[in-house]
């Protein structure tokens, strides 16, 4: 979850009963944690409002400080227009709930509704502190259209939607939120979103339909990088640890069904100067709760530049040579409480083997644990969810394995398990 | 005759310094800060990783050094607020992978071995400084378990257990909790501190710590310590890291409280801590410390309990010692705390089969409470001999899994 960093404006403090300070914080939003990203667009320029009861009002500090809002203070800032829900099943009718949680004016602005080739604008009323509209699909849709459809809101710079899928039919569709750009496939079984401005697009949620349980969930209030503590990245290493596709955004480069498949691919630039670029595809089987991955690594033409060919110095082969190595990281919450909880399986020299971190910030790394097998479990037995890897065995991948400490201070052990 | 002559005291107290996004200014900027301040006071203050390391220079009297202590900090904290910055004394940060001390030197020390005989005298006393100095409870992947996780996790390779030493047949090692370091400034240098962030408890703690080793300079025979000794040492430094102020010791064949240790080892430096030009009464921060068996630590968990995310606890943490009396403060208005009890062999038991997993390597128990490798391997053997373990020998080394009754 990502979070508000400001610039303090003022603080207004007053006694409360108890030896507490009831603090209103004005601030102006300065960046975006943990990245510290550039503010929104709808952010720029304005003051928002907070407010902590403290029972020491220097922890908050003095115009001019700097703060960090939680991620649950941050929320109707970052994410201010909400649907709900933002997805639906095996229907054309019903209602959809469309909040505005913040504006910077007091008037909210327009709301367009864009569904079934057709524009239509819907009033927000206010609700509290807060803006609503109620739209009704059978405005929208007659009833005989097919799915999947999307119905879009657009609230000056705000978008989100909402996104219509069969009950088991297969299909794949884009969702939008204010926090951006997802692409989503659904079929019988599976249900996962692909997130692809960051760390060459990875997986950030999959949810299994039977139960409803996300796999990758996460808690709501840490601030985290999009895949910070869940989800399935790949990575490139350079080196020794030069990750090329952690800034790497990736565009959509289609989606398609063939032969009982639904496929999601996506193209992105790693390094233009070099020529590096990379593709991915996500595909998933309509018969199996299955999810392969393509990951391709492109050494094209580097551009030339004249100028530095000029005063380019005496070179070996080595010097252009690149050492890469391809991996890819997929991590869970790990199962809290006592008694044995997360735990990877594979096999190693033809035995089944267990890993299971429990101490906090523990680390596993093997160079002579090998997976010639061609597969590892990550299992989660309290709460029942496993996730299988599988793949080419025959180069040996090495596994890896860690577990973090959370922010839940006081239960042990809980944190996330990643398996690299 | 003392092993300390003339008898001086400093420290090395490394702070971060943060900006406006809340970042860590990193060491090629500090540079410059260290530079300026280096030049105005004479002092030989410079850098660490990311972290201004104040070297507060030789001092022979307590407020000598309170007035250093206060003009360097009040100037440093000046310097660097010009560029937007504030100074950020803590033992660790929330989120980077950071441990700080305030190290402390008690000079002045030219015999080597005498100082090997002395750093084998004050191995039974380092985690009493541990337990009074902690503040690291939150620290990059840590939550909130141990009131010094850098001292559980050795800073990083920074302030390590020691190992018994013989001057005819050691060599030098950097980076003991306590040990002398004569081929720089001619001191015994305490590293096992966590960094202050109270300008009035690090001042406390410098000239106690410098009085007591003092008062424990003037006995230079040769000393051995005895394997349970040993032991006991470590056993004593895991409860200094876990309980803080709160730790019960094992000591001389019973179990007291560390206050209780405290107490007395005020009394036994009355007279060197004369020689410095204080006075019990002068400490009196520690004295309230003692009272209610709070330390640094202690702050910053109740913190925690407000502050889930570290980024946040970071944000308030930092501006809250800003003003140096944050901890002065708290501890004056805080209940007193409970002792926690002494491990005895089930919770030592316990600990170390807390460590193992499935699959985990033998080595991680080493860690654990960092025993020496017989006594591991002996509490290894118990556990598997209660069958709470399953032992396999592979070629990546001995393997252990926790076997659950049902």
């Amino acid at each position: 979850m990502n979070a508000i960093l400001g610039c303090i404006e003022s603080v207004d403090c007053r006694a409360l009963e108890g030896g507490t300070y009831r603090t209103e914080i004005k601030l102006k939003p300065r960046c975006v944690m943990p990245e510290r990203k550039q503010i929104p667009e709808w952010l720029k320029g304005q003051v928002i409002s907070i407010t902590r009861v403290v029972p020491d009002p220097r922890e908050i500090g003095a115009p001019g400080d700097s703060i960090v809002l939680t991620p649950s203070e941050s929320s109707k800032y970052l994410l201010p227009l909400v649907v709900t829900p933002p997805l639906l099943r095996a229907t054309l009718r019903g209602q959809i709930l469309v909040s505005l949680r913040w504006w910077k004016d007091k008037k909210p602005p327009e709301l367009e509704v864009r569904a079934n080739g057709r524009v239509r604008r819907a009033k927000l009323s206010k609700k509290g502190h807060e803006h609503e509209a109620v739209v009704n699909l059978e405005d929208l849709f007659s009833g005989s259209e097919s799915l999947p459809a999307e119905v879009l809101f657009e609230c000056d710079k705000l978008r989100a939607s909402c996104t219509l899928f069969a009950e088991d039919a297969p299909a794949f569709r884009r969702a939008v939120s204010a926090g951006g750009e997802s692409w989503v496939v659904t079929n019988r079984w599976i249900e996962f979103r692909v997130i692809a401005d960051t760390n060459g697009a990875g997986i950030a949620s999959l949810v299994e339909r039977g139960r409803n349980v996300d796999h990758f969930s996460h808690p709501e209030d840490l601030i985290q990088g999009r895949f910070g503590l869940s989800g399935h990245i790949d990575q490139l290493l350079f080196g020794w640890g030069d990750d090329k596709l952690a800034e790497t955004s990736m565009s959509s480069s289609g989606a398609r069904r063939e032969g009982g498949t639904t496929r999601l691919s996506f193209a992105g630039t790693l390094d233009k100067g070099k020529g590096l670029r990379t593709t991915v595809s996500y595909t998933a089987l309509d018969t199996l709760p299955l999810i392969t991955i393509q990951r391709e690594l492109l050494f094209c033409d580097e551009e030339k530049d004249d100028k530095k060919e000029a005063e380019k110095k005496p070179s070996e082969p080595v010097d252009g040579m690149a050492a890469v190595s391809m991996q890819f990281r997929a991590a869970w919450r790990a199962d809290g409480g006592p008694g044995p909880g997360s735990r990877v399986l594979a096999v190693e020299n033809g035995r089944l083997r267990s890993i299971r971190c429990v101490r906090e910030n523990e680390s596993v790394r093997y160079n002579t644990f090998r997976l010639f097998d061609g597969w590892v479990i990550a299992e989660h037995p309290h709460r029942c969810e496993c996730m299988m890897y599988l793949f080419d065995g025959s180069q040996g991948p090495q596994i890896a394995t860690s577990l973090n400490a959370s922010a839940t201070w006081h239960t042990l052990p809980c944190g996330f398990l990643k398996a690299i | 005759m003392n092993a300390f002559s003339p008898r001086t005291f400093s420290t090395d107290w490394e702070i971060m310094v943060i900006d406006r996004l809340e970042r860590c200014a990193d060491t090629e900027k500090l540079l410059a800060f260290a530079g300026a301040l280096r030049s105005e006071f004479d002092l030989p203050i410079q850098v660490d990783w990311n972290t201004l390391e104040l070297a507060l220079g030789i001092n022979s009297q307590f407020d000598q050094f309170v007035q250093r202590v206060r003009s360097v900090t009040d100037r440093a904290a000046q310097l660097v607020r010009e560029l937007g910055l504030e100074l950020y004394p803590a033992g660790s940060h929330p989120v980077e992978p950071m441990y700080n001390s305030s190290h402390i030197h008690i000079g002045t020390l030219h015999d080597e071995g005498k100082g090997i005989y002395l750093e084998s005298r004050l191995m039974r006393y380092a985690p009493v400084f541990g337990a009074i100095a902690a503040n690291s409870p939150f620290a990059h992947g840590f939550a909130g378990q141990y009131k010094s996780y850098r001292i559980r996790d050795n800073a990083h390779g920074c302030t390590r257990p020691q190992s018994a030493r013989d001057p005819r047949l050691s060599q030098f090692t950097w980076g003991g909790d306590a040990s002398p370091k004569v081929y720089s400034a001619p001191t015994l240098e305490v590293r096992i501190t966590d960094c202050a962030s109270s300008r009035r408890l690090l001042a406390e703690l410098v000239v106690f710590t410098a009085a007591f080793v003092h008062w424990l300079g003037e006995n230079t025979s040769e000393y051995r310590l005895s394997e349970t000794e040993y032991i006991d040492c470590m056993t004593n430094r895991w409860s200094a890291a876990k309980h803080g102020m709160q730790a019960t010791f094992l000591w001389d064949g019973t179990e007291r409280p560390v206050v209780e240790i405290i107490d007395e080892m005020l009394d036994q430096s009355a007279a060197s801590l004369a020689a410095l030009g204080a006075d019990r009464k002068d400490l009196a921060l520690l004295q309230t410390m003692i009272e209610k068996r709070r330390c640094q630590a202690d702050l910053v968990l109740d913190l925690g309990k407000r502050y889930r995310d570290p980024y946040c606890l970071a944000s308030v943490h930092s501006k809250l010692v800003r003003d140096w009396d944050a901890f002065d403060n708290y501890v004056v208005s805080s209940a007193p705390l409970d002792p926690a009890p002494a491990p005895d062999r089930e919770r030592i038991l316990n600990e170390h089969l807390s460590v193992v997993g499935e699959g985990t390597h033998f080595y991680n128990l080493r860690n654990a409470m960092y025993y020496p490798p017989t006594l591991v391997d002996e509490l290894i053997e118990t556990l598997a001999g209660d069958q709470l373990v399953h032992v396999e020998n592979t070629c990546r080394g001995m393997l252990l899994s926790r076997v659950e009754k049902s």
